[in-house]
Order: structure tokens, then sequence, then C-alpha cells
């Protein structure tokens, strides 16, 4: 029996190229964050958390 | 010598493709900053990377230098004359923004073949104020945002929604609007979590990354009610 090598993507795949809104697939940026994106994503969630009640009262 | 394994994590941001990059020619002053913020918003929702002066602190360089080399890595440039008032320190006017549009026009006019097809936005806060103070650029299409959120927001996205090519329709104005407006309610709780004393404005950089994070986990909480039910989409 013959192995098959599996294809494999050239380029790592980065997870911020996944991020998309309202359909629009999002772009990556040029200049660096001082802060990690496993940082900023853990501050949006909770913001988002706190503030849940408002958010969906926003039309 | 370094391993091309090391040279990619140290440069974990690849530069956006030049169709989808947006150079910005504004004021970057605090007066300014909420259009500024709202015109990057809107960009980012649009599926676009802004750039602009902000986006590099190295002294090191000729700042003009620097601007041209970000102009001509964008297909798709904004600028904004608003600004001519006398500067409230030295009393005299600045011409930063009407130079940088000018080399933008430049490169549109007689640059290299990849530049003739650049696409220009110009933002005014009156309709037809640039009529006496650039009257050399009288006859080109210039939009006024009176210094407002939502016009200014809506204007970005017409222009880009034009622009688009092949790409599907983007986002409503209304609909960036309403996640702009959601977004500045969870801004200080964003600022808090990143452990920023309340006080702190996000450095443009971070701002960015921010609002990148930001506009999905928005999207999906405005779309679930207050009960926990997904809203029925819109037609």
């Amino acid at each position: 029996m013959t192995a098959t090598a599996s294809p494999r993507p050239r380029t790592p795949i980065d997870p911020r190229r996944r991020l998309t809104y309202r359909g629009v697939k999002l772009q990556g940026l040029a200049a660096p964050s001082r802060f990690t994106i496993d940082q900023i994503k853990k501050a949006v969630e909770d913001a988002i958390a706190e503030n849940a009640d408002t958010l969906a009262a926003i039309r | 010598m370094r391993s091309p394994r090391t040279l990619i994590r140290l440069r974990p941001f690849a530069k956006p493709p030049r169709a989808r990059s947006v150079f910005i020619n504004c004021p970057f002053d605090t007066d300014y900053q909420p259009l500024l913020r709202a015109m990057c918003f809107t960009m980012l929702a649009c599926g676009y990377a802004p750039r602009c002066a902000l986006d590099f602190s190295d002294s090191g360089v000729v700042r003009f230098q620097e601007i041209v080399r970000i102009i001509t890595e964008c297909d798709l440039s904004v600028h904004d004359i608003s600004r001519v008032e006398l500067d409230r320190r030295s009393g005299l006017p600045r011409f930063n923004m009407p130079l940088e549009l000018g080399a933008d026009l430049g490169l549109r006019l007689a640059g290299p073949a990849r530049q003739r097809a650049r696409k220009t936005l110009v933002l005014d806060a009156e309709k037809h104020r640039y009529d006496k103070t650039l009257s050399d650029i009288s006859g080109m299409d210039i939009e006024a945002h009176a210094n407002d959120v939502a016009k200014m927001i809506k204007h970005i996205r017409d222009w880009l929604n034009a622009n688009r090519g092949d790409q599907s329709i983007l986002p409503g104005a209304e609909s960036i609007a309403a996640d702009h407006a959601a977004y500045l309610t969870i801004a200080p709780n964003i600022i808090g979590g990143l452990r920023l004393d309340p006080h702190d404005v996000l450095p443009h950089p971070d701002f960015l990354h921010v609002v990148e994070q930001a506009l999905p986990q928005l999207e999906r909480a405005r779309a679930v009610s207050p009960s926990g039910r997904s809203r029925p989409s819109s037609p």
C-alpha cells in the first residue's frame, strides 16, 4: 500500500485572517499592537458581556 | 543568521494587500479624533486596512518620505482638507494635508502605471469651501462631512462600496453606525480590561487591533436579543 501525502497549506494559517464581519472578510493590519491578540480578545469579550443588555438595545 | 521560522515569528503583522489598503491624510489632533476613529472603524468594517502617519514612530526617518512610501502601498486614499483654521498655539495655518494630497495627485497623474489607477476621496467640512482654499482642485468630487460622525461613516462606506470591484456589497452605513455606537459603549470597559487608566485613550495601532477583534463579536452580540434568542435578520 502506498502512503499518499496529504495536501498542506503553503503558508501557516493566521487565525486573524478568519475574522469576518457582516459577511466581509477583515484584513490584517500593518502596525503592531503593544497587546497580544489574546489580551485584546479577552478585553473585548469581557466588555461585551458586561454590556450585553445595553448592546442588545442598540438598534 | 536567523532561521526563516524566527523571522516569521518576529514579523507577525504582514502588510495588508495594496488593493485593500487605504491611506488616510487628516488632522491628528484631539478635536478631530472622533472623526478619524469613525473613519478607521468604517474602513475596517468594510474589509479595508487604514494606513496613516500614526502607523510609524521611528524618528530616524524623514516623515514625508515615510508618508509617500505608505501612499504608494495603498491603492486608495482619503484626504480631509477641513482643517483650514489657524493653529491655536502658533497662530499659523498648517500645510501638511494639502502637501500630502498634492503628492497623491502627482502620483495619480504622472506616477508609475499602477499609481495612475489610484482611487482618491477628498473630504471637507463644508461643501464648496475648497473653491476658496484649494481652487486648483475645483471640479473634483469632494464630500462634506460637517464634522459629523454619522456623515463621515456614510461617505467612507459609500465610497468604498462604489470602488469595491468584484467584492459583494458592503454592510450598510446605518448598520456600521449602530455598531460604532455599540463600540463606543464598550470602549471604556475594553480600556479597563487592558489595564489602562480610565482617562487613557488607546494609541492608534492598539485601537485598530481592538476594533478588528470587536467587529465580529459586536455583530454576534447585537444579533442576540436580551432574552438570549437570535433576532430575525432584517430584509
